[in-house]
């Protein structure tokens, strides 16, 4: 019941917060807030007894019957890799509520609920193991976020709003199709109808069948991630959206692609994984290089924080494709540090909009002058987010680099190229807002909400940068289980030839 | 008695009688809220009758069939009718003409569906074909001092027409060579059943295009569907409801019922000119839904789109090479996805014509719609969920519909059409949430419009088809395990 009770918290909260707005303008927020706090409570026997030393494979395992015609249920796991990312979505779900605090005047209660129902969505996606389940989870995160760009974002939001979903409605529809097929094959060996993640997982597929039904997942996770030939969607969505949807989509929305790839890409269709690996690393090379030279090239502060995404999460899909657990775990870690700081840079991008009224960097400058305490805490993210080491992001992307250097040494050298690109695009941001002369005029300094909202994200970078083990342990009690990573004979390069023969 | 023709009949026996009743009660005395009473109780009638029959055992007559997709497909088509007739009082109390008439030919025009629905013979299925028809072209023309109306009307009586003559043409050259009418029976008696060559010749060729052709125009699938659009716009629109939903799915039980007991699947140059049909209706339905500013001319092109994707259904019955053998997939799929259909169809419609109380002449433009979220938010809520759920997203009923078909597909390998599948889906998706996004913009200053409070009627229909959308969206199981034990 846990999982479950956890999900069901929140979409009550939503609807809790979009029924009491009739009743006060102020009370949906404060709802929200603390029905995120609350989420936590389900969770708290789990994270107070925590023994990863146990060797079982699910923390929790929750089955409930719902289609039987089809074999389908309502089955919700949670393994380290979840936990940290239902963590993960809880913890920058609070940030979103708080960064929405002021921003957020018209109908406030719809946006609230949205806002919950989306990120139920998302600890949905992340804990459901039946593949049907997963796929209407995918697709419900959607639609609230949809409406919260189209109907609270800035001017080109009608425009941003349908991208974004057209994208994503592709590649699900591809995913659906991919898992028609998995599960009729698997019906055509076993006699049975199964759309379980464990059945599947089992089920062996021939070459050709394996490499189209992985084809579909990874292209649905590579539209999510994003990676290059399928990013249009990010910089306009990211762009047009309110700041506190800005820090979702940052956040948690787009690991779920980097998720599914983990879940469900490595480990049933491992073999076929190698095989497309090299393609796959050079995309995610290409995908490094272009963002960061895409974000160096921006005038909209918002369009290039999206842009960086873009390049950070190449190293996610470098490291995932890298087939080391080295990498593997950077690949991880990787999606919880950019989750913190890139929302991070996206939250003070919105509190630089909300006093100044623009994000144009010719126009913004100097505003160490004006707002010591914002461009303090600005200009720290700004170092997490180049990867400075004793921070969150290094740590990921150290191991990503040498976890792939064994193996693909050409492409790691590539996207290591990018690190110093990020480095330049980064100084770009902190240079030309918060250093030389004040060309706006003076404004109010953080307050209070502001500042505890910026502290506890520093707090968490510094924590995931300087003591990352606890986090690696439970990234890694869910590697462990790779069927690839267990076996010692993929250790070198040779080997993997040999598999894929 | 639960084997006897009357018993199965029942149901058709309370719709046409209630259909009497009423045309006697208007030479009697007219009296609309008694004759609007009247219509609805018969059906709900008609619907319980249904309702208790579908666990009965399969009954055949010579021109009937009733077995459980039948009763569970007739149960649905009367539900449907019930759920307009509602809707029609509030309507033609607007209406400066007669109303009891239009009760009478809604009746009947049910009774046709009906008829179409179970028959198993050619000879009743061309008698449900026109008492349906003939009864639909007053009603289409109903309100005649409309000019659009009434050139809706024509165009209506003209094609229709033209369709049912190529269809009795087709049944006549079928039965010269057959010799039998019933669907069951023609597949063996035709003179070449027994050789396993594909049928060559040019005659009977001909007779099934005819036939084909006359089913497309009915399911207005391309080619033959420009009529539609005209029809739905020109059209009052609970004419317009039971052309998109009740019309066309009786006519498509036959078209499952020839493919399903008439082994026309066998055949290849059905199936590829099914196929093509079927990719042609998908696109063309799509791409030309996108030029639409008129919400029922949209309506109308995502309908044709609609039958397209369930023609892969009909494709996907007994095909050669499936993946899994899941025989009746196909056939719980299409029965599935018709249910899915029609319900959210005649919820987008009834929905319609609770908004168009406000302003009955307005054209139904999508500026019409402008700002409903904030202006009648619960309106506006269950339209999304309608329009979400022709689009196929999950929780909705249009999802489930949709991971049926596909399933039907994947298992019948068939590839070409799942991409055509997949392309219209996405483009419908955009056309799609441009309404949802027309709701949500910010509504103009001067607006008017929507100043009437919901009456308690339409609070209760609008609950009622948000039940019925997301309920079964969100617990398919019930009805799929009816549906596969009546199909088994």
């Amino acid at each position: 019941m846990i999982l479950t009770s956890l999900i069901l918290i929140l979409l009550a909260t939503g609807l809790v917060a979009w029924l009491s707005e009739s009743i006060s303008e102020g009370a949906p927020k404060w709802i929200a807030a603390i029905g995120l706090v609350v989420a936590w409570l389900p969770l708290q026997p789990l994270l107070s007894g925590l023994d990863l030393s146990l060797q079982q494979s699910w923390l929790i395992n929750e089955i409930y019957p719902w289609i039987p015609r089809f074999n389908i249920s309502i089955h919700l796991a949670l393994d380290g890799l979840s936990l940290l990312l239902v963590a993960l979505t809880l913890s920058m779900g609070l940030i979103a509520v708080m960064a929405a605090w002021k921003e957020v005047k018209q109908r406030q209660g719809f946006f609230y609920f949205n806002l919950l129902w989306s990120i139920a969505g998302v600890i949905g996606v992340f804990c459901a193991l039946d593949l049907f389940l997963f796929f209407v989870l995918w697709e419900v995160m959607l639609v609230p976020m949809y409406l919260l760009i189209a109907i609270w974002g800035y001017e080109n939001r009608r425009y941003a709003a349908m991208k974004f979903f057209l994208f994503t409605q592709a590649g699900g529809l591809l995913m659906l199709l991919s898992i028609a097929v998995l599960a009729l094959l698997h019906y055509q060996q076993s006699g049975q109808l199964s759309f379980d993640y464990i059945d599947l997982l089992q089920h062996q597929l021939s070459e050709t069948a394996s490499f189209w039904v992985m084809l579909g997942f990874f292209i649905a996770f590579a539209i999510k991630l994003p990676i290059v030939p399928f990013h249009n969607w990010l910089p306009d969505a990211h762009t047009q959206a309110p700041t506190a949807v800005s820090v979702i989509l940052a956040a948690v929305l787009l690991k779920t692609g980097g998720y599914g790839i983990i879940r469900f890409v490595l480990p049933m269709f491992p073999e076929a994984s190698i095989e497309i690996a090299p393609y796959v690393m050079s995309i995610a090379g290409v995908s490094i290089i272009y963002g960061a030279l895409m974000a160096f090239s921006q005038q909209d502060l918002k369009r290039l924080v999206a842009y960086s995404s873009v390049s950070h999460m190449g190293f996610v899909l470098l490291g995932c494709f890298a087939f080391t657990s080295l990498a593997w775990q950077g690949a991880v870690f990787q999606m919880l540090a950019h989750g913190v700081s890139t929302s991070a840079l996206f939250a003070l991008v919105g509190a630089i909009q909300f006093r100044y009224h623009t994000r144009d960097l010719n126009k913004l400058g100097g505003l160490w002058q004006s707002v010591p305490r914002l461009s303090a805490v600005g200009l720290f993210f700004v170092a997490a987010s180049l990867g400075m080491p004793g921070l969150g992001n290094f740590v990921a992307e150290f191991l990503v680099l040498v976890g792939s250097f064994t193996k693909y040494p050409t492409y790691t050298i590539i996207a290591a190229s990018g690190l110093i690109l990020a480095a330049i695009y980064s100084l770009t941001i902190a240079q030309k807002t918060f250093f030389g002369p004040l060309k706006l005029e003076q404004a109010i300094d953080l307050d209070k909400r502001e500042v505890a909202m910026m502290l506890s994200m520093v707090l968490l970078l510094l924590y995931m940068g300087l003591h990352p083990q606890p986090m690696l342990d439970l990234a890694q009690q869910t590697l462990d289980r790779f069927p690839i990573a267990t076996s010692p004979s993929i250790t070198t390069s040779t080997t993997i030839a040999g598999v894929v023969k | 008695m639960s084997d006897t023709l009357g018993y199965a009949l029942l149901p058709s026996i309370v719709i046409s009688s209630t259909a009497l009743i009423v045309m006697l009660f208007a030479a009697i005395k007219r009296e609309h809220r008694y004759t609007s009473l009247l219509t609805s109780l018969g059906l709900f009638v008609a619907l319980s009758i249904q309702l208790s029959q579908i666990k009965n055992a399969p009954f055949q007559s010579d021109l009937f069939l009733f077995d459980g997709t039948t009763s569970l497909l007739s149960a649905l088509l009367i539900l449907v009718a019930l759920l307009l007739s509602f809707l029609l009082y509030p309507w033609l109390e607007n209406l400066k003409d007669p109303k009891e008439e239009y009760y009478m030919l809604f009746l009947l025009a049910t009774q046709g569906a009906l008829v179409v629905c179970a028959s198993s013979h050619f000879a009743s299925f061309f008698l449900g074909l026109e008492l349906m028809g003939l009864s639909l072209v007053p009603m289409v023309a109903y309100p005649d001092r409309d000019n659009k109306a009434l050139e809706a009307g024509i165009k209506y009586l003209v094609l229709s027409a033209v369709a049912s003559a190529f269809v009795l043409m087709a049944i006549a050259i079928i039965y010269f060579y057959s010799g039998t009418l019933d669907i069951q029976e023609i597949a063996q008696h035709l003179p070449f059943a027994n050789n396993e060559t594909q049928v060559n010749d040019v005659i009977y060729g001909a007779a099934i295009i005819l036939l084909l052709v006359g089913f497309a125009f009915k399911l207005s699938l391309a080619p033959c569907h420009l009529w539609l659009a005209d029809l739905l716009e020109g059209s009052p629109l609970p004419t317009a409801a039971l052309l998109a939903t009740l019309s066309k799915a009786a006519i498509f039980v036959v078209l499952i019922r020839l493919f399903s007991y008439g082994n026309w699947h066998q055949q290849e140059a059905i199936i590829v000119i099914i196929s093509a049909v079927a990719v042609a209706s998908m696109l063309i339905g799509n791409f030309l839904a996108l030029l639409q500013n008129n919400l029922l001319r949209l309506l109308a092109f995502s309908s044709v789109a609609h039958f397209g994707y369930i023609l892969l259904a009909i494709l996907a019955i007994q095909p050669a090479d499936s993946i899994a053998g899941e025989t009746t997939l196909a056939n719980e799929a299409a029965i599935y996805y018709l249910f899915a259909y029609l319900l959210t169809s005649a919820g987008a419609f009834s929905i319609l014509m609770i908004l168009q109380h406000d302003t009955p002449s307005l054209p139904f433009t999508l500026e019409r719609l402008r700002g409903l979220f904030w202006l009648k938010p619960a309106t506006a809520l269950v339209l999304t969920l309608l329009f979400l759920s022709l689009a196929g997203i999950p929780l909705t009923i249009g999802f489930v519909g949709k991971f049926y078909l596909t399933l039907a597909a994947v298992n019948g390998q068939l590839w070409g059409m799942l991409a055509a599948l997949v392309i219209g889906s996405v483009v419908g998706i955009y056309y799609y949430l441009r309404v949802v996004l027309m709701m949500a913009e910010k509504p103009k200053q001067q607006t008017t419009r929507y100043h009437k409070p919901h009456s308690i009627s339409d609070l209760i229909i609008m609950g009622l088809v948000t039940l019925m959308v997301m309920g079964i969206g969100i617990f398919p199981a019930k009805l799929a395990t009816i549906i596969e034990q009546l199909v088994a």
